[in-house]
């Protein structure tokens, strides 16, 4: 355990990702209904940022993969035992444009349903007041990591 | 009663992505096993699309698991709030 699950800035402890898959550089609201984060795209990360017309940006894969990080906090927010998170579907997603190095994203991930240890998300992405995606994802989450095909809550997963 | 089935047929093909007619489905077809063979996110679809849609909330998984077993238990689940 180690660290508070309901504190946004010692929840990202809670994350099972390591370095340098943990694309949330800070968690500035978390509720077991509603997150906040902020991600910054830096130029020299050693990550593989894409290049484009001499600018380099983030991925739009990456760019979920924060997304997903957040709602799997909202997700096992207050929990003290840290649970696997799992992407399960990627339902809808809308991307308006690129953001590029020194730009600074907030992701907003708002719980909109759960069922058993699945539950759907609303997220979407900014650059100040400008939205830059939008879309909808499910996670699933369980003690262990669950791998396609094991029954969850008594139902199976394709 | 025959309307909120007609509904629910229609919320099933259009939020799941069915690839199949509405009347395709029949009133005692199982969801899951043996059936319509949805899985557990699938499940959580219909719970979403039962509370914007219907009004509906389950919150009870034992409760759920009496209720999303066909488009007939639904409707009984949902008639006396549609």
């Amino acid at each position: 355990m180690g660290y508070d699950p309901r504190d946004p800035i010692d929840a990202m402890n809670s994350l099972p990702h390591a370095y340098p898959f943990i694309l949330l550089d800070r968690v500035a609201e978390l509720s077991a209904s509603r997150g906040v984060a902020v991600k910054n795209v830096s130029g020299n990360s050693f990550f593989s940022y894409g290049r484009m017309e001499e600018s380099l940006f983030l991925p739009d894969m990456l760019l979920i993969e924060a997304m997903a990080e957040l709602s799997g906090l909202v997700m096992n927010f207050g929990l003290t035992d840290r649970r696997a998170a799992l992407l399960a579907a990627i339902s809808t997603m809308r991307f308006e444009r690129r953001v590029t190095a020194g730009e600074s994203i907030t992701v907003t991930s708002v719980l909109e349903g759960s069922f058993g240890r699945v539950a759907s998300f609303i997220v979407e992405a900014s650059v100040g007041s400008v939205r830059i995606a939008a879309g909808r994802l499910t996670l699933a989450c369980a003690e262990a990591e669950v791998p396609s095909g094991q029954v969850v809550s008594g139902i199976q997963i394709r | 009663m025959e309307e909120i089935k007609t509904r629910l047929k229609e919320m099933l093909v259009r939020r799941l992505k069915l690839n199949m007619a509405p009347t395709e489905i029949m009133d005692d077809t199982p969801l899951f096993e043996g059936g319509l063979s949805l899985d557990s996110i699938d499940a959580l679809e219909i719970v979403v699309g039962l509370q914007k849609e219907f009004g509906a909330v389950i919150t009870d998984k034992a409760q759920a698991e009496k209720i999303l077993v066909s488009v007939d238990t639904m409707s009984r689940f949902l008639s006396p709030k549609a």
